[in-house]
């Protein structure tokens, strides 16, 4: 899988860096079991700093994407990694489309409970 | 000037001009040098050894022009820039800087000598005919290094895949590939030297050492980065290969069965080397010193287009040039 992140861009690094599994576990190119490089290791790899690596992995963990073990590493979860992938860059779409119109977060939270009440 | 003359030029140059050199000075110092010429000295820089003039100007011919046209013959039929071979071109300078410089001081030497026997060279006369290879070889270095072109022509160049990057965006890439193969043999190996040893025979110990290679093997993670390119052993840190990018001239990718690479393992074929875990999608690297290097690896054209990226914006010369 591609790793990228431009230190020249708004959004934090650490951000970037889930951004970039979280598209490849959707599209596939990452399947579930499969191991992601050391944070370590991708950080020398990078140029960036080993905790940022972490706290991208991190990122992806609460999302429910991977799973972080001791001495094992970060792991590609096998509960539906992909389809959850997806999901969650369709909800990265709807918060990027609420600020570019302007919604408060109070809105956008409204929005989707009024959905989800709706059924 | 096409490319192959300007090559050849280049290459054979400096053999002609030391030539030239040396033959200028024996026509420069004909009334003052003695026959036979004193052409070999002891270590007190006495004279030991001689040479006819006649057999010493064919000598002189022979060794230049006959060095000279065995470097020139092998870069005619190159089609890549003598960048590639900078090493054999600076060694060909070097050499006829070494070589011109001894004829042409041997002679110096000779002249005024009334017989040859009382000629003398002093053993630094070596030490400056190094440096004077040294600068030459320089010379070589540099010339060839400015020759980074394919003569495939430029088609061949941008037809390599590009992964568009922003300026300073940095990226990785990086994908593990397992052999079945590797793993199969490496289990094959181990199993039945472990069984050999634990019965007392020496013999295992050989076979345990190649098996547990394969199974090192068997799972290895590839990565692309701003550093060039590593493969490594998923779990142990050795055995590992890095190719740093300034190494590097283009990558492509291709699908490729293991056995048209050689098998399975590392292999070294005539025009280079390959990682081979299986068959199918592979990753083409030339190398600076124009040999090839593969490895297996699902998605190698992703990798094969972020390393030429990567070295075009390492060598942003090089790039336009080609």
């Amino acid at each position: 899988m591609l790793f990228r992140v431009d230190p020249g861009s708004a959004v934090p690094l650490a951000d970037q860096l889930a951004a970039s599994v979280r598209g490849a576990i959707a599209d596939g190119t990452v399947r579930p079991g499969e191991r992601l490089p050391a944070a370590r290791a991708l950080g020398e790899s990078l140029g960036v700093n080993v905790h940022t690596v972490l706290r991208g992995y991190q990122r992806l963990r609460e999302e429910g994407l991977i799973e972080l073990r001791r001495g094992r590493g970060a792991v590609v979860t096998g509960d539906q990694p992909t389809a959850r992938a997806r999901l969650l860059e369709g909800v990265q779409g709807l918060v990027d489309q609420a600020r570019a119109l302007g919604l408060s977060d109070e809105e956008v939270l409204t929005l989707v409970r009024t959905r989800l009440a709706g059924g | 000037m096409r490319p192959v003359r300007r090559r050849a030029l280049v290459v054979a140059l400096p053999f002609v001009l030391a030539w030239a050199v040396v033959v200028a000075t024996f026509a420069g110092l004909r009334d003052r040098l003695p026959d036979p010429l004193a052409t070999h000295f002891g270590a007190d820089g006495r004279a030991d050894g001689f040479t006819g003039t006649g057999a010493f100007l064919s000598v002189v011919t022979a060794v230049l022009l006959g060095s000279g046209l065995l470097i020139l013959v092998p870069t005619l039929r190159l089609t890549k820039g003598l960048r590639a071979q900078r090493f054999a071109v600076a060694l060909g300078y070097g050499m006829s800087g070494l070589l011109g410089y001894a004829f042409a001081s041997l002679l110096l030497a000779n002249a005024d000598a009334a017989r040859a026997s009382r000629a003398s060279q002093p053993l630094w006369q070596l030490g400056i005919a190094l440096a004077a290879a040294a600068v030459m070889g320089a010379l070589g270095w540099l010339l060839a290094s400015r020759d980074a072109e394919s003569a495939a022509g430029p088609g061949e160049r941008t037809a390599a895949p590009r992964l568009p990057l922003a300026e300073g965006e940095m990226a990785t890439w990086t994908r593990t590939v397992g052999s079945p193969v590797l793993l199969t043999v490496g289990a094959v190996a181990t199993l039945p030297g472990a069984v050999l040893v634990a019965v007392g025979s020496g013999t295992g110990a050989p076979l345990i050492f190649v098996g547990l290679i394969c199974a090192a093997l068997a799972r290895c993670r590839v990565t692309v980065d701003r550093r060039g390119i590593v493969v490594a052993s998923w779990f142990a840190p050795r055995p590992r290969m890095r190719i740093p990018l300034d190494r590097i001239e283009h990558a492509t990718s291709r699908e490729a069965a293991a056995l048209s690479l050689g098998g399975w393992g590392y292999r070294i074929r005539g025009g280079g080397s390959a990682l081979v875990f299986r068959s199918g999608d592979a990753l083409f690297l030339t190398l600076a010193t124009g040999r090839e290097f593969a490895v297996t690896v699902d998605d190698a054209a992703t990798a094969a287009a972020l390393l030429n990226t990567l070295i075009e914006r390492d060598r942003p010369a090089a790039g336009e040039r080609g």
